[in-house]
């Protein structure tokens, strides 16, 4: 029998080091004790399966496809109600895109996620372009708009699959993105508004932004305030 | 064909929950569920071929284990299941993991052989230590049978030649509720020890082998019981490890699940158990190992009485009768058990340690097996949930931890050796 030098209990004939605190326990002159007797547990890890994703997606799809026919069909139907179920398809099309195609994946390849909700947002605020009577909107504003928050997912994307970020520094940029966000879509909307450009409200939200980044820089550093935030915050 | 016929008409047999298993269904997610593993270690190999002809034999015996999971429209309910038994599988390193209604042959127990050690893993739903106590020795003797030895009934061991009674089948709790009395609970929230968390699915276990005799003289000389003295050493180790973090200090608190059979007499195969919790306060000031012991002592000797069992019990079941509860489907119910659990479950409660007491089997079994070792998973919050089971000379302590750290096992087994009761470690971290 072998006792750990650490702690003073006894350990199991098998171990190769003390459960407690990891300390080597191997005696040379019984090597063969070792080979010979079976471990306490196996080797063999089991993990459940997961939720069947891909099932379930397809089943919501279903769900989902099933009232845009009907309402496609009694459209058809009642032409002089005007085009209605446009909007109806097109905002389940969306919800669907955005939602429920994700999880149809094998596996998941976010920048081609990102670029297909990016051309299904642009599609459906499209439809409402075309359908309404203001004009250059789409062009001016909407598409930029949308183009810039596409652009900033896929830096997030690319910045957080290089490597593991710590959560204060994804934090930090987030709150970064969001205030370069603002600036640029304040700066798109006073040019199509008024024809120059300006900056009024995205600073009081980059102010805040500034504030919040210097607050979790200094949660960085600071490990005791990390520890507490770590613990009132855990989910 | 008359008798195919008659049998197609026949009703299936099924079974409402027991007033404590209601919550667990609600309690499940995708990676937890409320199960816990009883083991018995032979002193042979296991033929795997055996133990399923056994398992199918016992299972007779038992219809309370030979059930499936139904949804209802506002409970779950148990239903006869048309399989004949769940397989019988190679054991694995990582037990307890969550269940789902549909596999395992739709049972609602998984068993596992490795080496000599038959292991059951029950979903908590079915029962409780007791009748998995009854289950496991009844198998394990039903599969000594079949290897040739004569083993009769008697102590755990249930006639499987006996059709199960009324009494081993009822839920208890609204035979013997019938308190009009108002139960006081703890609301305050309580430590929990943190660390760095294992993958879902896994967990650290460590059984300590401690002998029982020792044990008892330890905690006689102190004037406790085995369950609390365990209990304050527990506490008195959690205590010093909160007070270590230098963090703002709460109560910390060991819940104790007590049998009710022991109190009311009841045979039942299904859930009759409570918890209660005792607690300290680091507020009031420092505590010595003997205050905590005394404290522990005289609070679990003042609530375990009839009276105060009986008042805990009749609250959960107004619970469950209120014409309100009743009445909110299924789903809606599902939805509020789990995150109540979610909320407020685990957070009323540092640490559990489930005492068994004494395993006993025929003497004429006793000398092929050589331990019985009790587990329950691990909590979602609570890092490393603790059980106890006796056998002859031997009391199997076993931690179930999924965080990496194992500083709460070091400091509990070195502070019994430390006290000169001898303590044998194995672990599935090999």
């Amino acid at each position: 029998m072998s006792y750990c030098v650490n702690c003073g209990v006894e350990l199991d004939k098998s171990a190769k080091k003390c459960a407690l605190c990891s300390t080597p326990v191997i005696n040379p002159s019984e090597l063969e004790r070792y080979m010979t007797s079976p471990a306490p547990y196996p080797d063999k890890v089991v993990l459940p399966p997961g939720v069947r994703r891909r099932y379930v997606a397809f089943l919501l799809s279903m769900a989902v496809l099933i009232p845009n026919i009907v309402c496609g069909i009694i459209n058809f139907l009642l032409p002089a109600t005007g085009h209605w179920a446009v909007y109806v398809i097109s905002s389940s099309a969306l919800v669907w895109v955005l939602f429920i195609q994700p999880f149809l994946w094998k596996k998941a390849y976010p920048y081609s996620i990102i670029a297909i909700d990016t051309v299904a947002a642009a599609l459906y605020i499209y439809v409402f372009y075309a359908a309404g009577n203001a004009k250059g909107w789409f062009y001016d504003a909407a598409l930029p708009l949308l183009l810039l928050i596409a652009a900033m997912l896929l830096f997030m994307a690319y910045w957080l699959m290089k490597r593991k970020r710590d959560w204060p520094v994804i934090t930090i940029a987030l709150l970064a993105e969001i205030s370069v966000f603002s600036i640029c879509a304040d700066l798109l909307l006073h040019m199509f508004f008024y024809g120059h450009f300006a900056v009024s409200v995205s600073l009081i939200i980059t102010a805040s932004c500034i504030a919040l980044i210097g607050f979790f820089i200094s949660v960085t550093n600071n490990k005791r305030l990390r520890a507490w935030l770590g613990r009132k915050f855990f989910i | 064909m008359p008798a195919k016929k008659e049998h197609a008409h026949k009703q299936k047999t099924w079974y409402k929950l027991d007033n404590a298993a209601k919550v667990f269904p609600g309690q499940n997610s995708s990676k937890w569920s409320n199960i816990y593993r009883l083991s018995i270690v032979l002193k042979e190999k296991i033929r795997p071929e055996l133990l399923e002809q056994a398992l199918e034999q016992t299972l007779v015996r038992f219809p309370c284990f030979d059930v499936r999971m139904r949804r209802g429209f506002f409970w779950y309910y148990l239903e006869k299941n048309d399989h004949p038994a769940p397989p019988v599988l190679p054991d694995i390193q990582n037990p307890c993991h969550r269940i789902r209604w549909h596999e395992n042959n739709r049972f609602l127990f998984r068993v596992y052989y490795y080496e000599g050690k038959i292991s059951i893993d029950f979903y908590h739903a079915l029962s409780d230590a007791y009748g998995a106590s009854r289950f496991l020795a009844t198998l394990a003797a039903q599969y000594l049978r079949l290897l040739g030895h004569e083993i009769p009934p008697g102590e755990s061991v249930l006639d499987i030649n006996e059709p199960a009674s009324s009494e081993e089948l009822e839920d208890s709790f609204v035979r013997f509720a019938s308190s009009k009395a108002k139960n006081k609970t703890h609301n305050s929230f309580v430590y929990h020890a943190k660390g760095e968390r294992l993958p879902a699915h896994t967990m650290n276990i460590t059984t300590g082998y401690i002998p029982v005799d020792i044990l008892h003289a330890k905690a006689k000389s102190y004037g406790v019981t085995i369950t609390e003295f365990l209990s304050s050493v527990l506490l008195d180790v959690m205590y010093h490890k909160q007070l270590n973090e230098k963090r703002k200090q709460k109560d910390v608190c060991v819940q104790i699940p007590v049998n009710l059979r022991n109190t009311f007499p009841s045979i039942t195969l299904r859930n009759f158990s409570l918890c209660y919790s005792a607690r300290i306060n680091p507020n009031m000031g420092e505590y010595t190992f003997e205050e905590i012991l005394r404290q522990v002592s005289l609070y679990l000797r003042y609530i375990n009485n009839p009276k105060e069992l009986n008042t805990m019990m009749s609250a959960n079941l107004k619970l469950e009768t209120n014409p309100f509860m009743r009445s909110i489907p299924l789903f809606l119910k599902n939805i509020g058990v789990g995150l109540a659990y979610q909320m407020i479950g685990e957070k009323k409660i540092s640490i559990m340690l489930s005492n068994f007491g004494v395993a006993r089997l025929p003497a004429e079994m006793e000398p092929f097996v050589e331990r019985f070792i009790l587990m329950t998973g691990p909590g979602r919050v609570n890092g490393a949930r603790w059980a106890a089971v006796s056998y002859q000379n031997t009391l199997a302590l076993t931690a179930a931890n999924i965080y990496k750290e194992s500083d709460m096992e070091r400091e509990l087994f070195t502070r019994l050796v430390k006290m000169g009761i001898p303590v044998k470690i194995e672990s599935n971290r090999n």
